[in-house]
């Protein structure tokens, strides 16, 4: 009774940290045979795949991920809590996924993040305190065009949900407003990865722009005891796009590969904007990252091609 | 190919570029005593909600107190203006708070009889000997007449409690509900009160809000409608006891109550506050609570200056009959209950 719990979480954590692991038909893990960016072995005469084997032309897709926290500053205005800008400590905690896809390995990559902010924040004056707090979460797809040896751009679309909110500790009737949003958007990457001597370090830059989706916002002095205890909700989802909401993250990082493992420093900067209802929200997001990043679950027999994003 | 991306890259920054730009602009005051009291009047302007009932001119009020500001005057002396100013709304919703002092408008409760001793009551009715929970005293007088005295709305009343209550007072011919001097509280409270005194869903009353700035900006009235409570419900009459000290959310539930059939409300006019208050803030700090979404009675009305007693039942105290241990609110009331009046 007692170790039915940890058991299954333990299972559950070791099926998200080490997908490959959990594959049927995937080799052990091994050490990482070659540096990341390993070229495509030569061509050699194709031995016929034995019946209900996976082809020998399937090439194997490890996932690169990274682990963030990051430190910084934030600094809110939403005009339905308050006229006045808060700014103070804002922290997070971050995840990354890309892998090139299956589908077309070399030309398109799949990238997940999700992280939870929050905030700590101040009005100018010392008198008023504010918190808040995002989960988000995004799925993008782009295609990658190689520019060069280590050297690659990428563009896509993107789908993106966002949860959160903000709350200002000395409100009555307003005390705090909810950010809800899905978008699909435009994103776009590019990485170069080279060496330094003999420090191989991966630097990128990312940025997105959500272009259409949907968000809640009250109406401009309408009170969520209205909405959510007296029921009325008509109106409160809104079409987005760039005349009422406009959001963008920029994320530029180096990865400092030591061994199978990388150091990821860098800096992202959110912008999350509403203008709606006469209501205005700006919240503006500078943050130092710190993480582990790589291929960490990286393995292959040598004989077997390797699509990296890393290349 | 490189030409290529380069341009992909400058669309790019273009878009960023055209996000940024998007931005809208929000009105910034200065932290010196003209920004502050702009910030103070603009706030206000677009965002309370009885310029219209109250037939107040704003702009006019803008102009005579502007006046009376000086680019060197204190905090205290600007606070003393800002004060006068909010006086002009009667409201008593409209409170502005610095690190030394509150604004509050109270003039329609000092104008009044008190119509009401706690101690009183305590004394010679309740023997000091009384029942409380949730924030509600209760007991079963002399006269087989139930009494509750609910003193703030802030007090959340648990549904159990309630239970206890009026499981213990169901023996009597009829129910006291006072809620004299309740200054208000939550409005949640107030459906679970009412909820065992009604047997079907009640429409009680509508609620609106400001859609934008201006003063006429509001939205369709919105019904509010109570369901009645699966648990113990009173069925035998009822009166409410009200004074001009029963305000905000005491106020919305003697407008509630008295659209009942079985109710009768006594005492005198409540003190109002219908209007659902909103916070907001001056560029020095100072925090300012204003009404922001009205709430009407059943009938449609505001109840922002108060709700009358059941006619023929509007009356004060009787001080005389003080010293003598005698509420005549209260004796009304039992009188009216036990059909000895």
């Amino acid at each position: 009774m007692t170790t039915s719990k940890p058991l299954l979480c333990s299972l559950i954590g070791i099926a998200l940290l080490f997908p490959t692991l959990l594959r049927a038909g995937n080799p052990a893990p091994k050490p990482l045979p070659e540096p990341l960016h390993q070229a495509a072995p030569k061509p050699k005469p194709k031995p016929k795949p034995a019946p209900g084997r996976p082809s020998e032309e399937e090439p194997l897709r490890p996932v690169a991920s990274a682990f963030t926290f990051e430190i910084g500053r934030q600094s809110a205005l939403d005009t339905y809590l308050s006229p006045i800008r808060y700014s103070g400590l804002d922290v997070a905690l971050g995840y990354e996924r890309l892998r090139a896809a299956g589908f077309a390995p070399e030309k398109w990559l799949t990238r997940h993040n999700a992280s939870v902010n929050f905030a700590s924040m101040n009005n100018q004056s010392g008198s008023g305190a504010m918190m808040s707090l995002y989960l988000d979460y995004s799925f993008a797809m782009l295609r990658r065009w190689q520019l060069g040896r280590g050297l690659w751009l990428a563009g896509g679309g993107e789908a993106a949900l966002t949860l959160g909110g903000l709350y200002n500790l000395r409100n009555s009737n307003n005390p705090a407003t909810a950010k809800v949003a899905i978008d699909l958007g435009a994103t776009a990457m590019a990485s170069y990865h080279l060496r330094v001597g003999r420090l191989p370090l991966t630097f990128r830059y990312q940025v997105s722009l959500p272009v259409v989706g949907a968000f809640f916002s009250p109406a401009f002095g309408q009170s969520y005891y209205e909405m959510f205890y007296i029921g009325n909700t008509a109106g409160i989802v809104h079409f987005g796009a760039w005349h009422n909401r406009v959001d963008l993250r920029n994320y530029l990082s180096v990865d400092i590969h030591v061994g199978k493992r990388a150091l990821r420093l860098g800096y992202r900067q959110l912008m999350r904007t509403t203008h709606v209802n006469h209501l205005d929200t700006q919240v503006l997001g500078h943050m130092f990252v710190l993480g582990i990043s790589g291929e960490i679950f990286r393995s292959a027999p040598p004989a077997r091609r390797v699509v990296s994003v890393y290349n | 190919m490189i030409r290529k991306f380069t341009k992909i890259g400058f669309l790019v920054s273009l878009l960023s570029l055209l996000s940024l730009s998007s931005c809208h602009k929000v009105e910034v005051f200065e932290d010196d005593p003209y920004g502050n009291f702009d910030a103070l009047w603009t706030i206000l302007d677009e965002r309370y909600c009885f310029f219209e009932y109250k037939e107040i001119d704003w702009e006019q009020v803008r102009i005579k107190y502007r006046k009376k500001l000086t680019m060197n005057m204190t905090s205290e002396e600007l606070f003393s203006v800002c004060g006068d100013m909010l006086m002009e709304l009667k409201d008593g919703h409209v409170n502005l708070v610095s690190a030394h002092d509150t604004s509050r408008y109270w003039d329609w409760l000092y104008g009044s009889p008190e119509n009401y001793q706690e101690r009183l009551i305590d004394e010679y009715y309740l023997n000091f000997d009384y029942r409380y929970t949730s924030g509600i005293k209760y007991k079963i007088l002399p006269q087989n007449v139930g009494y509750m005295y609910y003193g703030s709305f802030s007090n959340t009343i648990g549904e159990g409690n309630l239970d206890q209550i009026l499981a213990y007072l169901s023996t009597s011919t009829g129910l006291i509900i006072d809620v004299r001097s309740n200054g208000g509280g939550s409005l949640s409270n107030v459906e679970t009160l009412v909820s065992r005194f009604i047997n079907q869903e009640t429409l009680v009353g509508y609620i609106s809000h400001k859609t934008g700035p201006g003063h006429q900006d509001f939205s369709e009235l919105y019904p509010i409608k109570y369901s009645p409570s699966n648990r113990i419900r009173y069925q035998k009459p009822v009166v409410i006891l009200a004074n001009r000290g029963t305000y905000s959310a005491a106020n919305n539930f003697v407008s509630v109550m008295k659209e009942l059939p079985q109710v009768v409300v006594m005492g005198d006019i409540t003190g109002g506050g219908s209007g659902l208050p909103f916070s907001s803030e001056l560029p020095n700090g100072w925090s300012i609570r204003f009404s922001a979404s009205p709430i009407y009675d059943a009938s449609r009305q505001h109840t922002e200056f108060g709700v009358a007693p059941t006619e023929g039942y509007k009356m004060d105290m009787d001080l005389e009959q003080v010293g003598q241990g005698h509420d005549t609110i209260l004796d009304r009331a039992i009188a009216y209950l036990t059909g000895s009046e």
